[in-house]
């Protein structure tokens, strides 16, 4: 293959991984917004999601609408219960006993599942729900049908949530929300349900992600979601977290870096976006897009 | 007065020590306790390193897992490439022993600088993540070096680690805990956890300190490491993951992250609370997991609930506001 040819190929891969990590770091992000909490247990959301359209497929055979439909509905609600459970009563508490529930919810999430018999700890085949075409674009450079879908349903989705936060009601009171809890509050916003709406679109996006990183590496099992929630937990801070164009952002440069650290050597793949993440914090503090915080004396 | 009180949590530790190794020798602990006592003890030392990071300075590092890597690998490098260590006389060998925690207590200090460097630019959560990144390209670097195993991991380490020697190490990295925080330096840090700009104000160089602290934590972080890899024989990189690291993260936190005797209960309690919960198999992870929100929930302060041991305490002031108290961001 020629050069500007490979190049395109692996923009293509790049692109593809980043989407997926984009929708992940959304969830990361609106979540920190809104409360200030990192919320260990969103990559979880990820591996349920994919577990759920697994069983949506397997047992009820339904198509990929559906399929995808069910992963972002049920870790939806899912989250919300356990916001309600076991972030709710901590919210005026220090902001670390959260992190640690929040790692707490992590273990058990992932744990549970493997316990479960019909979940179990091994390696699931995910379903093929995308019979796989290629197209070529550049000479020998393609696209499958897969990464079409990827980026296609990833841009939906990102015009859906866009829509949502910057012009309807609820994403107004959300943005108010994130920009002052107390004076929100006292706006009538009911600041309960917007942060319960926060965690269901976060982790219904995540779910989202799931599916999406599953048609591409059908393999599936209990713990996929805790380095795929680090990557795009790092993609979300490599943005600037708190921004939702900064995770989208953050998401598709990692993804593209990954992809291009993998291909000039194999082992530089895994460190390549921490590296990046450092020199772009020493440079921009809070984040490619993020805004800095404001000391208050 | 001053004469025998003080020596009394050294004379604890010794007597702790010989009935240990007693009722070892007479088959009432087997030596696989010993080994979760001796895990316990050193990640107690990691903790309270992280502790004086966290917990006394504020400042908020999650890559402390990195750190014991650096620890374990270096001082393994020590014995097994630089000297061969088994070839040794029994002479020789706590000496080069020594060399080695010395060796993995300066790359790991060394390391603590560097990420306490940016700690200067960057605040909260910022800090956090490149603390965690720091770790995570550790951890990327000890794969690409094939002299430690790559990422095959770093067989044939000596074994020669024991509970004497994770007492004396974890005794020492108590009082000098002990004597750090509350000296006038354990104040400056503490006074830039409360507020930095005003301890700014006052005078104290807030850059000093809290490079400092990393130092410190780091540099026992990595004589813990320096400790586990001799216990172990082998280490592999995906030992110290960033899993690994929220590990000590959550003994600090949920023993109290207000004091030392939370930093040590913390880490003794969750090393043994899982070997204990064994007999569930897999489940005992999911009851961990359960009680660990279950205990912020209803004992946010943690296990110590911020008491200190009295004997942490310098005699002039024990009173527990005067180090503990609650702190927040």
């Amino acid at each position: 293959m020629a050069q500007t040819e490979q190049l395109v190929q692996l923009l293509i891969y790049g692109i593809q991984l980043g989407v997926i990590y984009a929708l992940i770091a959304l969830g990361y992000t609106m979540v920190y917004g809104i409360i200030n909490l990192i919320n260990f247990a969103h990559g979880d959301f990820v591996m349920i999601g994919a577990f759920t359209a697994f069983f949506a497929v397997n047992l009820a055979g339904v198509g990929f609408f559906p399929a995808i439909l069910a992963a972002m509905l049920f870790p939806a609600v899912l989250s919300i219960i356990i916001e309600r459970l076991a972030y709710r009563p901590l919210r005026d508490k220090p902001r670390l006993s959260a992190l640690i529930t929040a790692i707490g919810v992590s273990i058990f999430l992932e744990n549970f599942p493997r316990m479960v018999p019909f979940i179990g700890p091994n390696f699931k085949r995910f379903p093929e729900l995308i019979t796989m075409r290629h197209f070529y674009v550049l000479g020998q450079a393609s696209i499958n049908s897969i990464q079409i879908s990827n980026i296609v349903a990833s841009g939906v989705l990102l015009a859906l949530l866009i829509f949502l936060v910057q012009y309807t009601k609820m994403g107004r009171a959300m943005r108010a929300v994130a920009y002052n809890k107390d004076a929100a509050a006292l706006m009538g916003i009911n600041v309960n349900r917007v942060i319960s709406l926060t965690f269901f679109i976060g982790a219904a996006l995540a779910g989202a992600g799931g599916v999406l990183y599953s048609l591409t590496y059908p393999m599936i099992d209990v713990l996929m979601g805790g380095w795929l929630g680090t990557k795009a937990f790092i993609a979300a801070v490599f943005g600037g977290i708190g921004s939702i164009p900064g995770a989208v952002l953050g998401g598709l440069l990692m993804g593209i870096i990954e992809v291009f650290a993998t291909a000039v050597y194999s082992e530089l793949g895994y460190g390549s976006g921490f590296i990046v993440l450092i020199f772009v914090l020493l440079f921009r503090p809070s984040g490619l897009l993020g805004k800095a915080p404001l000391d208050k004396v | 007065m001053k004469g025998i009180k003080s020596y009394i949590p050294a004379l604890g530790l010794l007597v702790f020590y010989l009935v240990c190794i007693q009722l070892r020798q007479a088959g009432y602990i087997k030596n696989y306790w010993i080994q979760i006592l001796m895990f316990a003890l050193i990640n107690a030392m990691v903790t309270l390193g992280l502790y004086l990071i966290n917990g006394i300075t504020g400042q908020f590092s999650i890559g402390q897992a990195g750190f014991v890597s650096v620890g374990a690998y270096s001082s393994g490098a020590v014995t097994t490439l630089l000297f061969n260590f088994s070839s040794l006389s029994a002479a020789a060998k706590p000496i080069v022993f020594l060399l080695s925690i010395a060796v993995a207590a300066l790359v790991s200090g060394f390391c603590g600088y560097l990420i306490g460097r940016p700690s200067l630019r960057l605040k909260g959560d910022y800090l956090a993540i490149v603390t965690l990144a720091f770790g995570e390209i550790l951890r990327a670097i000890i794969r690409c070096i094939p002299q430690v195993g790559g990422p095959r991991g770093f067989t044939g380490l000596p074994r020669y680690s024991t509970l004497g020697w994770i007492i004396v190490f974890f005794g020492l990295t108590v009082w000098f805990m002990r004597n750090y925080i509350h000296s006038s330096f354990g104040r400056a840090c503490v006074s830039i956890r409360e507020d930095e700009l005003a301890s700014e104000t006052m005078g104290i160089d807030t850059t000093k300190y809290k490079v400092q602290a990393f130092v410190i934590g780091a540099t026992m972080a990595g004589v813990a490491g320096a400790l586990l890899a001799h216990v172990l024989g082998f280490l592999h990189p995906d030992q110290f993951n960033y899993a690994r690291s929220t590990d000590f993260l959550v003994y600090l936190y949920a023993g109290g992250a207000g004091t030392m005797s939370g930093a040590i209960v913390g880490a003794c309690v969750l090393t043994v609370l899982p070997e204990m919960l064994r007999f569930l198999a897999g489940w005992r992870l999911v009851i961990y997991g359960l009680l660990l929100v279950l205990m912020m929930l209803y004992r946010p302060t943690g296990i110590c609930g911020g008491r200190e041991f009295p004997f942490l305490v310098p005699r002039l002031k024990r009173s527990p506001e005067a180090i503990g108290g609650r702190h927040d961001e």
